[in-house]
């Protein structure tokens, strides 16, 4: 039981925080999703990780809801790939994603930080 | 590689996606399982190790189904169309829509560059020529003075006669006025915030400025006398030193100058220590003050004046008296700034009250009855100044507008033409499009989708219309006037009239094939592939009925351009009484050689003996004028025994000659003696008249040694003897007829200042060879004596034909365009029918039908819809030429030749056009046409 409750905590915390992984990979350049996933998986050291599964279903709801934008690109000598650039739509939602989530982890830490007094 | 994509296509089966949709999402995780694939095979997986862990990716089976299922939606029954957008809200967006349509729009276009380029030829043709003749109507009609607020300036005329008028006031409509009167208007108005005048022609100056050597291009310019207010008036600002002002204008004034920026460019070698430069026009020293803005070009739309002068220098620039102190000189023109609110007619209104208040102070209290009634006759017509005086406009306005529709009808010609094209290849299209409504497309989405293609061929038609237009209009004002200051660069009323054009034409060419092409029975439609063969007869459809529209409006323009062609025939054969062969005309001015009249004559005598005698030169003489040069000069005459009729116009042309007239200018002397080299100052003063006086005066009597007198007085009827009678000739214009002239002798008639005169010349051979000759002996004569123009008497007759001949040319040229379109269209249906029949008549072949029957069966189709077009074309061509019935020349409107001629032209191009598809039919091989699908 504690262990389920765990990976749920977990699938939840990662579904919120997927959006703004996602717009913020995208913000500086197009990047193509097999690029982002890979990106996730580096910098999070391999701690976060989206599959095939759950990267593309979230980046087709981020493309209809106009956050971001994709454009098949062919390039000489390899198979055409869809690389996704960030809206200005997109570009205030991060913003705004971004700040909420700055409160939301201070909030945590303040909450759970060990009390010395 | 492993292949991935039937693993994907299993897991999304069940989510019913749109194929398209489909496709891409397949080919995204394919490309991302792929690069999985690579990574952990790089990093030492065996291949089925790497194939798992990239099949990994996709959770099992249910995930990727229940994740994608939130986001994409199944098909429904919303319209399926290439390159359709939804937003996420369920709202189209039409900017991406429209964006999408013109992509795709673009690819249709360049997937069939045949259609695509006649199509664009036509509109660009089409739409250039509308462009072209709108900007010339711009430029002419339409464009303001560039000046500040022209649409508060009036005129007083705005006729484009110059001159100056002695003696008695005008009566009826006043032109010009003057000095007095002027001052009058000036001081006396409540309408105006300023009134300026100005000389109603300009002065051709000597001058000598330090840094030009005399007898340079530069030593002769043109001068312009205006009053001291015109710069202020029309509101311009010099753009060095300053203009003219009041102060000028006053009696003793320091003499002050304002040069065109052209001729300080130009001249003065743009020197910017010009302002108190002195220079010397006509003997006088002025100093230059100012230098006009280079858009300016004063209140005639023709080459700008050089020197602006104040009108107090007239006897200066004139070199005689004053006309400023004379009443009874009207050389002025006038031209208003309204008071803001006031309207043109109260400004009338005020204008008249003061004109007749003055005229009958003049007359004193002794006035007659019938001067009364004289100056209550007498007005002014203020007429819009905006535009200022232009002489273009006068002649041009009429022809522009019935150009301007000429166009409208090439312009309808083209778009029949694209329409057709359009039709066609929607029939070709007719799969597509049903697939697309079968798919679910409104009908309105597919009509948007076509439009947007035609509206494209429009553009693009219409950027190349402007570009052919700015070309064919520089061509036409070279071929109009070489000097009048046109702005012809395309300004916004330009573009704005060229993309509302294209997109009307683009509306009205597509609207129709694509509201059909959109009507499909779908279920027919599908079958078609397989029953295509079954073309069947040409339909009285929409496209035989564009193609005989466009012949009717064709032989419309045919027939106007026959008649156009035909009344400038006869313009040019006209005989005017002349013999124009052989004869050499120059215009000199002895304004410089200081000398009076006595000593002119002298002058005269001296220069017609010494150009007679030149090898080459058979007779010489000298006169006023010129016939045909634009120049006119009439007196009022008494005759002596005659009493004219009420309100008989007794105003007579009269021109001055020299002895050998009549043998110069190839004129017979049907009574008595020619003017001779006897007839000087000393002896009985004596004219000849023409046929035309003589029969007008003297109806049933010998016109010789009776007698008339200039002006309007019994008393001086007796002044002058009828001496000899010569044979009517045309003096004014080509048009019209002979009027009534009276000839004095050149030599004997002093009482006028004789400065710019006509030497004219018989001449053996080539006149212009003898050109040089004559110029060198005329400056032996007297080295001051200038000469100005050099030209052939049947040049001079072929330039005042100018316009006629440039209208006929045009309309010829537009009639041949519309018949090259027409017969394209005609091409284009007749052959795109044959195609459309190839099977049946393949059959027919097989079935042992003669190829000549083929080729009849195909062009009796053709000439079916030539006939239509014509019998509907020839009572509109009635209908078109009666409105241009006033502008031909003993052509009448009906004229049976030309209409015979312009129907046999079309329907002999027309034949031709339709005999290349016909023939392509009658070659068809059977075998290869029943294969044909």
């Amino acid at each position: 039981m504690q262990y389920k409750t765990s990976q749920m905590f977990d699938r939840e915390l990662k579904k919120g925080s997927a959006e703004l992984l996602i717009l913020s990979l995208v913000e500086a350049r197009p990047r193509h999703g097999y690029e982002i996933s890979k990106l996730i998986e580096v910098r999070s050291g391999g701690l976060l990780r989206f599959n095939v599964a759950s990267l593309y279903p979230l980046l087709y709801r981020l493309e209809k809801r106009g956050w971001i934008q994709g454009r098949w690109v062919e390039k000489a000598g390899q198979r055409r790939r869809r690389y996704y650039r960030l809206t200005a739509e997109g570009k205030k939602v991060l913003a705004a994603q971004r700040s909420s989530w700055r409160d939301f982890v201070e909030a945590i830490n303040r909450i759970t930080e060990v009390e010395n007094a | 590689m492993p292949e991935w994509e039937g693993e994907i296509r299993k897991r999304l089966a069940g989510l019913k996606i749109e194929p398209t949709r489909e496709a891409e999402i397949v080919e995204e995780m394919a490309q991302h399982l792929d690069d999985r694939f690579e990574e952990l095979s790089a990093a030492g997986a065996t291949e089925e190790e790497a194939r798992r862990g990239a099949l990994g990716e996709l959770c099992g089976n249910e995930v990727l189904s229940s994740e994608l299922s939130k986001v994409e939606r199944a098909v429904t029954s919303e319209p399926v169309v290439f390159g359709a957008a939804v937003l996420g809200n369920g709202r189209r967006n039409i900017m991406r829509d429209l964006w999408q349509d013109i992509r795709f729009g673009l690819r249709m276009l360049r997937k069939n560059m045949v259609f695509t380029s006649v199509a664009v030829l036509s509109l660009a043709l089409g739409i250039g020529a509308n462009t072209a003749i709108f900007t010339l109507i711009n430029a002419v009609l339409l464009k303001s003075l560039p000046v500040a607020e022209p649409e508060r300036l009036v005129l007083f005329t705005d006729s484009n006669s110059e001159g100056t008028m002695l003696g008695d006031p005008p009566t009826g409509e006043w032109q010009l006025f003057s000095h007095a009167l002027y001052e009058r208007f000036r001081d006396h108005n409540e309408s105006f915030q300023g009134l300026c005048a100005f000389r109603s022609g300009e002065n051709w100056l000597s001058v000598r400025m330090e840094g030009i050597p005399p007898g340079d291009a530069a030593a002769q310019a043109m001068g312009h006398l205006v009053s001291g207010n015109y710069f202020e008036v029309l509101g311009v600002k010099a753009t060095m030193g300053r203009v003219l002002a009041s102060e000028d204008d006053a009696p003793g004034a320091r003499a002050v100058a304002v040069i065109s920026h052209k001729y300080w460019k130009e001249r003065c070698g743009g020197d910017p220590q010009i302002l108190d430069k002195a220079v010397v026009l006509n003997g006088t020293p002025f100093t230059i003050v100012g230098v006009t803005p280079p858009e300016f070009f004063g209140e005639r739309v023709r080459r700008a004046p050089d020197f602006w002068l104040p009108l107090v220098f007239q006897p200066q620039i004139d070199l005689r008296d004053s006309y400023l102190p004379n009443q009874q000189v009207y050389w002025l023109n006038l031209m208003g700034r309204l008071k803001p609110g006031v309207s043109i007619q109260q400004a009338q209104a005020n204008v008249n009250v003061t004109l007749q208040q003055f005229l009958i102070e003049q007359a004193g209290s002794q006035i007659s009855d019938e001067r009364l009634s004289a100056i209550q006759a007498s007005h002014v017509e203020l007429k819009d100044g905006a535009g200022g005086i232009s002489g273009l406009r006068l002649y041009y306005s009429e022809p522009l507008r019935m150009l301007m529709a000429i166009v409208v009808m090439i312009l309808m010609i083209a778009c029949a033409n694209v329409g057709n094209l359009l039709l066609a290849r929607s029939a070709s299209r007719q799969m597509e499009i049903s697939m697309r409504l079968a798919l679910g497309a409104s009908r309105a989405r597919l009509v948007r989708q076509l439009l947007t293609e035609s509206v494209l061929l429009a553009a693009i038609g219409g950027a190349l219309g402007l570009l052919s237009a700015q070309w064919g209009v520089s061509a036409l004002v070279a071929m109009v006037s070489q000097t009048a200051p046109l702005d012809i660069t395309p300004d916004t009323a330009v573009l704005a009239f060229t993309v509302g054009v294209s997109l009307a034409a683009g509306i009205l060419f597509g609207l129709l094939p694509a509201l059909r092409a959109s009507k499909i029975d779908l279920a027919t439609a599908l079958k078609e592939k397989a029953t295509r063969s079954g073309g069947g007869r040409l339909r009285f459809g929409l496209a035989p009925m564009l193609v005989v529209s466009q012949v009717a409006l064709s032989l419309v323009l045919l027939v106007g351009a026959g008649l156009f062609a035909r009344s400038l025939m006869k313009l040019e054969q006209e005989r005017i009484g002349f013999n124009k062969e052989n004869v050499l005309l120059l215009s000199i001015n002895s304004r410089m050689t200081g000398y009076k009249s006595p000593e002119l004559t002298a002058l005269y005598r001296d220069l017609l003996d010494r150009v007679g005698s030149l090898p080459g030169a058979r007779s010489a003489t000298l006169a006023s004028y010129s016939p045909l040069s634009g120049i006119s000069r009439t007196s009022n005459i008494t005759v002596q025994g005659y009493t004219p009729e009420p309100g008989e116009d007794m105003n007579i042309s009269q021109m001055l000659i020299g002895p050998s007239y009549c043998e110069t200018l190839g004129l017979p002397l049907l009574a008595g003696r020619e003017i001779g080299p006897q007839d000087t100052p000393a002896s009985p003063r004596v004219a000849v008249v023409n046929e035309t006086f003589a029969r007008h005066f003297f109806p049933e009597e010998n016109p010789i040694g009776r007698r008339f007198g200039i002006g309007d007085g019994q008393q001086q009827s007796g002044d002058i003897e009828i001496v000899g009678v010569i044979g009517d000739a045309k003096y004014e214009s080509v048009w019209g007829k002979p009027v009534r002239m009276i000839y004095r002798p050149i030599l004997q008639v002093q009482e006028q200042s004789p400065l710019l005169r006509s030497l004219e010349v018989r001449t053996e051979g080539d006149p212009l060879a003898l050109a040089s000759q004559v110029r060198a002996v005329i400056s032996d004569v007297n080295d001051k004596l200038a000469v100005m123009d050099v030209t052939s008497f049947s040049e001079q007759i072929a330039s005042s034909l100018q316009q006629e001949r440039l209208i006929a040319r045009l309309v010829s040229f537009f009639g041949l365009l519309a018949l090259v379109l027409a017969c394209i269209g005609l091409y284009g249906v007749m052959a795109h029918a044959v195609v459309r029949r190839t099977n049946e008549i393949g059959i027919r072949m097989a079935l042992g039908a003669d190829p000549r029957k083929i080729l009849w069966m195909v062009l009796r189709e053709t000439l079916v819809l030539v006939f239509a077009g014509i019998a509907i074309g020839v009572p509109v061509a009635l209908a078109a030429a009666r409105l241009i019935s006033s502008q031909l020349f003993e052509v009448n409107y009906a004229d049976p030749l030309t209409i015979i001629i312009a129907t046999a032209v079309l329907i002999a191009v027309a034949a031709l056009a339709g005999y290349l598809p016909a023939r392509r039919a009658a070659h068809v091989d059977p075998m290869v046409a029943l294969r044909f699908e």
